[in-house]
């Protein structure tokens, strides 16, 4: 029998988002595949996921930013550089870079 | 009106699902992969399942020396904000990028940022009644 192939586009990310407003900065880890990006990340009292649609080098989505009082969906889009990943939004932005290549 | 709250812990987020405004929209799209920066658009938004429908095209400058652009897709709801892709022609050939759009309450414009651009809108109707 076969086994599942593997998920070798799998890339793995580490980095931050800085939320303007709150001038809060959030450190983040996920992975991306064909499909999309998948990040979480937990603040002081404030968690976040990002679920990312992918069409190339770019991503589009929406980020739920949870805290005691519930969640919300923000809209975020994202771009693979090389190395790196920036991901932008409504009074947030992030950089992550793959796993092992941080600067 | 307000287009976000500050919640105890800081954190801004939009408020709620601004007027949506289905119609014709005039603005510019500004592109930051070089000349010409700006470029005057017209665009259709409309009302699709579970999101928006966004078609622009505009152009400047003629002959040898013009440069067109369009975009054109559906970018789907959350909460406040919308997002996706946009299907975009602007110089080099045709791409989806990645996008997400913000209306704002006090004008009725929206915002659209994109990793490579960003697109500014007002209701044409607004357009036409300021020229008046």
């Amino acid at each position: 029998m076969n086994a599942e192939p593997k998920a070798v586009d799998v890339v793995e990310y580490t980095g931050s988002i800085q939320f303007r407003g709150a001038k809060r900065n959030i450190p983040v880890r996920g992975y991306t595949d064909k499909t999309g990006m998948m990040i979480t990340g937990q603040g002081i009292a404030v968690s976040i996921k990002i679920d990312l649609a992918r069409q190339g080098d770019y991503l589009a989505g929406f980020l739920e930013i949870s805290t005691e009082r519930g969640a919300m969906p923000i809209a975020a889009i994202a771009k693979i550089d090389g190395n790196d990943l920036f991901i932008q939004g409504f009074e947030f932005d992030g950089h992550l870079s793959v796993v092992g290549a941080e600067a | 009106m307000t287009t976000h709250t500050q919640g105890r812990d800081g954190a801004r987020t939009p408020a709620r699902a601004p007027e949506l405004g289905a119609g014709e929209y005039v603005g510019r799209l500004d592109w930051a992969g070089g000349s010409p920066y700006n470029v005057p658009v017209h665009g259709v938004i409309s009302i699709a399942p579970r999101g928006l429908k966004v078609r622009l095209h505009g152009q400047k400058g003629k002959g040898i020396e013009q440069f067109r652009v369009s975009a054109h897709g559906t970018l789907r709801q959350s909460g406040a904000g919308y997002a996706g892709f946009l299907t975009t022609r602007i110089r080099y050939g045709t791409r989806p990028v990645a996008v997400f759009a913000t209306f704002r309450d006090e004008d009725g414009s929206i915002h659209i940022d994109g990793s490579d651009y960003t697109i500014d809108m007002t209701r044409a109707a607004a357009h036409m009644g300021a020229k008046a």
